[in-house]
């Protein structure tokens, strides 16, 4: 997460959410996964204009698995619409394709929580300090329990939200 | 994977280098270790692996061989292959926290699953067919449940849907069977044993 210093002068604590084109994607090319992975294990919610296919969210569970350590990172959550795999075209089940993907979330899993999902709806929510406040979800489900100093977990200190968020300086020049 | 897949498929297939392997696919508790050891059992008189209300229960897959299978008049070996369940994530606080797991054991557990992940998915591609396991009490448009199937209508891999857990009164297959009405589905108590006949015939009927 990133801590931004607004204009007002005020700091401000949030969730980067990142809107990724299609371009952007096709660019990364075999890079895809690395990118989205690395971008998640920051913090950061990925809305992808255009979905991972099948395969791809298949490679995305796999990495992510090798590059689960426990102490910072607990995975992904995904929602997303995959295409509708109910309807297929006549050359999609001849060439064994499932319709094109979708717009997709990817968030880290401590952050980023799917509540309902159909064909044609999701509801995710973004877990913060207030909602947790609220009562339905615990406080400490917003703090990964990662070790700021890399020097190993006693499994017992879950560091402050506030303490865990990067800076990025967006002074006003004036 | 895609046409040409499916010829080759095919063609090995029709030579009968080696029986029909079939996996046994889903998330986590679903129920995939209990349908397997019902599966085992009926057909072989031993079980295959421990069952626990604890997620990841299964870290490793197992492999049953020669299971041979008799139903709607005919009778097919088939190695069955327990697969670990596949998640997107794996917090070893949810097993401290909701099953009081030591927190060692607990790091241990995640650890091992994440590792039964990659497996699982590596299965995908030695099996001839899967049955994939959902549990009929929840949402089956989770990621995992989607991404499967996208993957397994890629490969051309013939897939029986189990809508498990029919024991339970929230139990609604009908609800499976509308979100993916491509694929076979068959309502199942893999606990209670309800359903296993009708599994057995579309196993015949799907995975010859």
């Amino acid at each position: 997460m990133k801590k931004r210093v607004l204009k007002n002068g005020s700091d401000r604590v949030g969730i980067s959410i990142d809107l990724i084109s299609t371009e952007r994607l096709e660019e990364l090319g075999s890079g895809k996964i690395r990118f989205i992975i690395d971008q998640v294990k920051d913090g950061k919610v990925l809305v992808l204009e255009k979905g991972l296919t099948s395969s791809e969210e298949l490679e995305l569970i796999r990495v992510t698995m090798t590059e689960i350590d426990h102490d910072s990172f607990i995975g992904v959550e995904t929602p997303g619409f995959t295409g509708n795999i109910s309807k297929r075209t006549f050359l999609q089940k001849l060439f064994g394709r499932t319709a094109p993907p979708r717009m997709m979330v990817v968030g880290p899993a401590h952050l980023l929580k799917t509540i309902k999902k159909d064909g044609r709806t999701i509801e995710a929510i973004i877990l913060t300090r207030d909602s947790a406040l609220e009562g339905d979800i615990r406080e400490e489900d917003l703090t990964p329990p990662r070790d700021q100093e890399g020097e190993g977990f006693d499994g017992d200190e879950r560091f402050d939200l506030d303490e865990e968020i990067d800076v990025v300086e967006e002074q006003d020049e004036e | 994977m895609g046409f040409f897949d499916s010829i080759l498929r095919g063609i090995s297939r029709l030579f009968k280098k080696r029986q029909a392997s079939i996996g046994i696919y889903g998330p986590p508790n679903a129920g995939k270790t209990t349908l397997a050891n019902r599966i085992s059992r009926d057909w072989t008189g031993r079980s295959m692996g421990k069952t626990s209300e604890v997620p990841h229960e299964t870290r490793k897959a197992k492999e049953r061989k020669e299971v041979v299978i008799k139903a709607a008049g005919n009778k097919i070996s088939f190695d069955i292959i327990d697969t670990p369940g596949i998640a997107t994530k794996i917090d070893f606080h949810n097993f401290v926290e909701e099953f009081k797991m030591d927190e060692e054991k607990a790091k241990t557990r995640a650890k091992e699953a994440t590792e039964g992940v990659i497996e699982a998915i590596k299965w995908l591609d030695k099996v001839d067919g899967v049955l994939l396991v959902m549990d009929s009490a929840e949402d089956p448009f989770n990621q995992v449940n989607v991404t499967l199937l996208g993957n397994l209508e890629a490969r051309n891999l013939p897939t029986i849907i189990v809508a498990n857990k029919m024991d339970i009164d929230d139990a609604s297959p009908a609800t499976i069977r509308d979100a993916f009405p491509q694929h076979p589905t068959i309502p199942i108590s893999a606990l209670a044993g309800y359903g296993m006949d009708n599994l057995y015939k579309a196993m015949m009927k799907y995975f010859r």
